[in-house]
C-alpha cells in the first residue's frame, strides 16, 4: 500500500504540534526538535508516538539520527513503504 | 551557648498560599476554618461508587486555578500533586510580595515540599497500560511525573529559585515537616528564604483501597455538610 509523503509529514507535524502543545504553522520541516524547544524526553515520547501512529518500529541508534522534522518525515516514510 | 544562639537567624512567614478541601484561596480556608464549615465532602468520583466510603476532603472546582498557573505542556508531564503545589506556591510567593520584587540572591531562596504518596494516579495508568503494551510503551515522562521531590523541583523551576531544593515524606506529617525544614535552613544560615509547604493528591480507587484496608477511612453515611 502506498502511502504519500505528504501524508506522512501532515500527521508527524499534528503529533509534534500536540506533544510540543504549539501551533502547526509553527512545526516548520526544517526545524530542529531543538529548536521547537523538545528536551530529551519530549524527543523519545515523539519517537514513540510516531511508531504508534504509523505502526512501525524505530531503533534507538536510528532514533539517534533524527533531528529534524524532515529526517522524522523521511525516516518514517522510508518504513512506511518499505 | 550564647555565641551560638546569637549565630542563629530569625525567621518569619511572609507569605501563605493553600489550595485545600476548604478553600482555594487562604481568606477562603480562614472563614470557612473560623465559621466552622467542614471541608469533607461526598466523594465524585464515580470509579469510587461501588466503595463503601461515602466522604472524603476533596479540593473543588480548581481546574481554572490549576490552568491559569500551569502552562499545558508542563500540565500533561506532571502529576496533579504538583499542579497543586505550583497554585498554592504561587499564591504564597505573591503574598510575601516575591513575584513583584524578586530578591537578587536567587542562589539563597530553596524550596521544601513534603508528600505523602506523590504520583500514585500515574504510576497506576502507566502500569496498566504497561500490562497492555510492554516495556516499549512507558512514557519517558513517568517518573518525572511521579516522583515526590518534582513538587519542589517544579516550583523551584517555575519561579527561577536557585537556592536548596528537598523534599519530606513522612506520611501525615510530611508537610508539617517540610515548613520546619524551611525554618532551619533560614535559621542555620543555608538559605535566606525559602518555599516549604505540602502536597497530596490520591483519592483514586488504588489508594483509597488501600487505606481503607487499613481500616483508616471513615464509613459515616449521609451528607457531611
Amino acid at each position: 500500500m502506498a502511502f504519500s509523503k505528504d501524508d506522512t509529514l501532515q500527521k508527524v507535524v499534528n503529533i509534534i504540534s500536540e506533544k510540543l502543545n504549539m501551533p502547526e504553522e509553527n512545526v516548520r520541516a526544517e526545524a530542529s526538535f531543538q529548536d521547537l524547544g523538545a528536551d530529551s524526553l519530549d524527543i523519545v515520547e515523539m519517537i514513540m508516538s510516531f511508531e504508534e501512529t504509523f505502526g512501525i518500529e524505530i531503533k534507538d541508534e536510528d532514533a539517534e539520527k533524527i533531528k529534524t522534522v524532515q529526517e522524522a518525515v523521511d525516516h518514517i516514510h522510508d518504513a512506511r513503504t518499505k | 551557648m550564647m555565641q551560638e544562639q546569637s549565630n542563629k537567624q530569625r525567621v518569619a512567614i511572609t507569605g501563605i498560599g493553600l489550595i485545600t478541601p476548604l478553600g482555594n484561596d487562604v481568606s477562603s480556608n480562614w472563614n470557612n476554618l473560623i465559621n466552622g464549615k467542614s471541608g469533607i465532602s461526598l466523594l465524585q468520583n464515580p470509579e469510587l461508587a461501588q466503595y463503601p466510603y461515602n466522604i472524603a476532603g476533596q479540593i473543588k472546582d480548581e481546574q481554572e486555578l490549576i490552568d491559569r498557573i500551569v502552562p499545558a505542556n508542563k500540565k500533561r508531564k506532571t502529576a496533579r500533586f504538583i499542579h497543586l503545589a505550583l497554585v498554592a506556591a504561587d499564591q504564597a510567593l505573591q503574598d510575601a510580595g516575591c513575584t513583584a520584587n524578586i530578591p537578587e540572591r536567587r542562589d539563597r531562596f530553596g524550596t521544601c515540599v513534603g508528600v505523602g504518596i506523590g504520583g500514585v494516579d500515574a504510576i497506576t495508568q502507566a502500569s496498566l497500560a504497561f500490562q497492555d503494551t510492554g516495556a516499549r510503551r512507558v512514557s519517558p515522562f513517568l517518573i518525572p511525573k511521579a516522583i515526590i521531590n518534582q513538587a519542589g523541583a517544579h516550583i523551584s523551576m517555575m519561579h527561577n529559585l536557585q537556592g536548596p531544593m528537598s523534599a519530606i515524606v513522612n506520611a501525615c506529617s510530611s508537610s508539617g515537616d517540610a515548613v520546619g525544614f524551611g525554618f532551619r535552613m533560614i535559621r542555620d544560615g543555608y538559605a535566606d528564604y525559602m518555599v516549604a509547604g505540602g502536597t497530596e493528591s490520591c483519592i483514586m480507587p488504588l489508594s483509597v483501597a488501600a487505606f481503607g484496608n487499613m481500616r483508616s477511612l471513615a464509613l459515616w453515611k449521609g451528607d457531611p455538610q
